[in-house]
């Protein structure tokens, strides 16, 4: 049942994302909530779970935004891979915690669109998409992950088994 | 004894002071002259006149508290009635605005009877920030193919990309993606209108491919030239807002502004079968 909910929940965060997101839009930049999402709980969790929630939540990007479906896929299962390795290592049932792997995520994630996207086909300014795109969506996500947060720590956690 | 003599001598002379003043009175009234009535209204005048000022003070300060409660009544009736105004001419400025878009498009499908157009509404856009690429919903069901053409009442938007059932996927020609055949209107030069992620999130494009005889002027009109197949021509795109020369002065190309507000867009058309 919690797997179910969790599947819903990205389903709702997807339609969200595409849709009421752009409501609060700063600097033309908006949240990317799947990508939180893969984060979080792949901290929480650090299992085979997490990961294959972080390979839907990139499936869905890829799949919502209508381009080469794969390399929001392979970044959401990477940056999951990555927390899964670590979070045994870590306090990792932390909001903060969760907050700075988003940051610290995001801006790889982020170029690495930019470059597979602009810089293979000779398109783009480095410099432009730094302090555009790249470093303002990385902010906006450690920020929005406060949101975020509790509702993935949620269904993250395990059910206490009855007596 | 003694005492009862006494109390009766003074009743009798205040009786007799009384009758005095009933006939002076009486004779003052007569001839009206001053009276001991005006003497005394004279001397109890100003007091009188303070009194009374205080006392209209202290009654007017209890009606104002008293009135108070009522303000704050009619005050808090009035403020729900302002709010209550406020949203409804905050809902007929919506309305105004979708008639003023919903007008333009019949406009353009009135003005354009030879093209085969479906009216839709954006209701998805794209999931991150680098494409500017949106979700219509109508699709294969009400005959839109992929390419075709996607326009609003102010000018082009762009083409579909992808068509589902029941929605369609369309890239916007400030996608940097998104290329398309243009015509500057006043000297009928071709060009080449391309997406710019750096200026896509002004609505702006780039114009290239322009020879330099003649040159561009600022606010020339760029519209489709029909070249490439997929869009028809004289479409608006938009208006030169500014204009680069390179550096050898072989070639100009211009930021385009494009008619199309990409940030407010609600309500397209797709021209079916234009290509």
């Amino acid at each position: 049942m919690r797997y179910v909910l969790t599947g819903i929940f990205i389903f709702l965060l997807a339609a969200v994302q595409t849709t009421v997101l752009r409501g609060i839009e700063i600097f033309h930049t908006i949240p990317n909530m799947l990508f939180i999402f893969a984060v979080c709980y792949s901290l929480l969790r650090g299992d085979y779970v997490a990961l294959a929630y972080a390979f839907a939540c990139g499936l869905v990007l890829d799949l919502t935004g209508g381009r080469l479906i794969g390399i929001n896929t392979l970044l959401c299962t990477l940056a999951s891979y990555f927390c899964i390795s670590i979070s045994g290592d870590l306090f990792n049932n932390n909001r903060f915690v969760s907050m700075v792997f988003v940051l610290l995520l995001s801006l790889p994630y982020e170029t690495l669109i930019y470059l597979f996207y602009f810089v293979i086909w000779g398109r783009g300014s480095l410099g432009f998409a730094l302090v555009a795109k790249i470093i303002p969506a990385a902010l906006y996500n450690f920020i929005f992950t406060i949101i975020l947060y509790p509702a993935v720590k949620r269904l993250a956690e395990e059910p206490v088994p009855s007596a | 004894m003694k005492k009862n003599k006494h109390l009766r001598v003074v009743v009798l002379v205040m009786t007799i002071v009384i009758f005095v003043f009933m006939g002076i009175s009486f004779a003052s009234y007569s001839k009206n002259t001053s009276s001991p009535n005006g003497i005394l209204g004279t001397v109890l005048q100003p007091v009188q006149n303070l009194l009374s000022y205080v006392g209209n003070g202290v009654g007017g300060f209890f009606g104002f508290v008293g009135d108070m409660k009522d303000m704050q009544e009619e005050n808090l009736e009035l403020k729900e009635e302002i709010q209550e105004l406020s949203e409804k001419l905050r809902d007929l400025d919506s309305y105004s605005q979708e008639n003023q878009r919903l007008r333009q498009l019949l406009e353009l499908k009135e003005g354009s009877p030879q093209l085969d157009m479906v009216g839709c509404e954006v209701i998805a856009k794209d999931p991150g920030n680098w494409f500017y690429s949106f979700t219509v919903d109508k699709g294969a069901g009400d005959g839109i193919e992929k390419n075709d053409t996607v326009v609003s009442g102010a000018g082009l938007v762009g083409h579909v990309t992808e068509v589902g059932p029941n929605w369609a996927r369309v890239q916007s020609i400030i996608d940097s993606n998104s290329s398309v055949g243009a015509l500057i209107s006043r000297t009928q030069d071709f060009a080449i209108v391309d997406g710019d992620l750096t200026l896509a999130d002004s609505g702006k494009c780039i114009l290239s491919y322009v020879t330099q005889a003649p040159s561009l002027v600022l606010g020339d009109a760029v519209v489709t030239s029909g070249l490439g197949g997929v869009y028809p021509e004289g479409i608006l795109i938009g208006t030169v807002s500014e204009i680069i020369s390179d550096s050898m002065g072989y070639s100009q190309s211009a930021v385009v502004d494009t008619a199309v507000d990409f940030e407010r867009i609600r309500e397209v058309m797709v021209i079916r079968n234009a290509g």
